[in-house]
């Protein structure tokens, strides 16, 4: 949504500045929430330019500005489902706003790591890649750090003008496996999951520790449910998922059961592979040898 | 033989859906959405008030004898959003020539303003959006020792304000700031 206005400037104004650039940490922050039960993104705060809107904290920009202003991403997802999260730049919406826009430059920073793209003046805040944000769980959040640089050099030409730019956020639902647990007396132990009481129970084989599986959301206690949404109870079935006592929409996937410590499948085929291998060398240098005798 | 039967395995192992979630970018992503944000330039705004005052003031083009003095008040306000440095040039013609500059004499406010000896009268701090500067000065004498030289002239007085936005623009005093603008025409 363009935003041009042209306005009378007074006898003798310029906007030229020039002077050291001061960083300027904005209190104006913005969010970007992923509601994985409606399956859609929220944006706040908006704007009288845009509802979407994520630059609060560029607003009225003058040259000579560094202003940075934090976006938090959150997983809004009530289930215990973990999310990757994506974001790419599509530029600037506007061709008759490029202009402006190619004088300006761009960073976007998640806290503390190192910049995830930034542009260049001349650039139109370009398309760009997917960019993984990072893998996020219920409830959890990360911070993007973006900031923008007017150069001081900046002209009378483009005062009072308005460039709008478009994100694109996608996530991806991550099936969760069986939440991990080891052995506090030695983590190489097997484990099994049992039911007691109602109540889903790790339970080692070695040495028949035991500890209460966690809901990852709330810390409830967990229950076994068959894969047709019945509780399980105490037997065990070939695919189960688990369910919060407490909240039935926090649940796992439904996931074949962990069978007392034993390795998953491609490990398992690698190793008999190696071992192959390694038998038909011998058998090789054995027939040889006895070729060789002969 | 035991080597095609393992490489065998191998296979069908790849084969078999996973319990483990590959990672990738999306080719075609299940659940997005677009943002669209806006960026917005601001500008700096002045307004150079002139008030004759005094219910004595003659309205209109004033007319004075050498010696005589007309009560004028100048002051600038910053009518946009940003502050700025200031600085105000006078000039004086008579028939589009320039008068010299002892033919009129100003009262100049040296308290809120520095006579850069540049032709420029300079605003000692930056001015704040919605606030109005102290006069530049209140009254215009016609020096006593013009004598005839102007009988029946017009005289013609222009006040140009010039402005420069301060943020992004720290100065000791505003003799130093950079980013002026050059002359413009037009004036009050």
């Amino acid at each position: 949504m363009k935003n041009v206005r042209k306005i009378l400037i007074a006898l003798g104004v310029t906007v030229l500045a020039f002077c050291g650039l001061a960083t300027v940490v904005s209190a104006d922050g913005a969010n970007v929430t992923y509601d994985g039960d409606a399956g859609r993104f929220v944006f706040a705060p908006g704007s009288a330019e845009s509802p979407t809107d994520l630059f609060a904290g560029f607003k009225d920009v003058m040259p000579g500005a560094s202003l940075t202003q934090r976006i938090t991403v959150t997983n809004q997802a009530d289930s215990l489902k973990k999310v990757k999260l994506y974001l790419r730049a599509l530029g600037g919406t506007d061709p008759e706003t490029a202009a402006f826009l190619n004088q300006l430059t761009l960073t976007v920073t998640k806290t503390v790591d190192s910049p995830l793209f930034e542009t260049a003046e001349g650039q139109t805040f370009g398309v760009t890649d997917w960019v993984c944000l990072g893998t996020l769980s219920p409830g959890a959040s990360l911070d993007l750090d973006v900031t923008l640089g007017v150069p001081a050099s900046l002209d009378n030409s483009f005062a009072n003008r308005a460039g709008e730019i478009r994100w694109q956020f996608s996530a991806e639902p991550l099936s969760l496996t069986l939440p991990a647990w080891n052995c506090p007396t030695d983590k190489t132990h097997a484990y099994r999951v049992e039911e007691r009481d109602g109540i889903a129970v790790f339970m080692c084989e070695e040495c028949g520790n035991s500890e209460p599986m966690k809901c990852a959301v709330c810390g409830g206690e967990m229950r076994r449910m068959s894969a047709d949404g019945e509780d399980a109870g105490a037997g065990q079935t070939e695919y189960t998922f688990y369910e919060c006592r407490n909240d039935p929409n926090h649940r796992t996937d439904p996931q074949a059961e962990p069978e007392n410590g034993k390795p998953d499948q491609l490990g398992f085929w690698i190793a008999v592979l190696a071992i192959g291998c390694l038998l038909e060398v011998f058998l090789l240098f054995c027939r040889g040898r006895k070729t060789a005798g002969k | 033989m035991i080597l095609l039967i393992a490489l065998a395995g191998v296979v069908i192992a790849l084969l078999i859906p996973s319990p483990l979630a590959y990672y990738s970018a999306p080719d075609d992503p299940g659940v997005f959405g677009e943002a669209d944000s806006v960026i917005t330039s601001g500008d700096i705004r002045c307004e150079i008030i002139e008030k004759n005052g005094g219910a004595d003031a003659p309205a209109g083009d004033a007319r004075i004898l050498p010696g005589g003095v007309i009560p004028e008040t100048v002051t600038v306000k910053n009518t946009g959003d940003h502050p700025f440095w200031l600085r105000v040039r006078i000039r004086s013609a008579v028939d589009d020539e320039s008068l010299p500059a002892d033919v009129l004499e100003f009262d100049l406010n040296s308290a809120d303003w520095i006579d850069g000896n540049d032709g420029y009268c300079y605003y000692r701090k930056p001015v704040a959006p919605g606030t109005e500067t102290e006069h530049l000065f209140t009254r215009v004498k016609v020096a006593e020792s013009v004598g005839n030289a102007y009988l029946g002239k017009t005289v013609k007085l222009t006040v140009r304000a010039y402005a420069v936005q301060s943020e992004y623009n720290d100065a000791a005093s505003p003799l130093s700031v950079s980013g002026w603008p050059a002359e413009r025409g037009g004036g009050v």
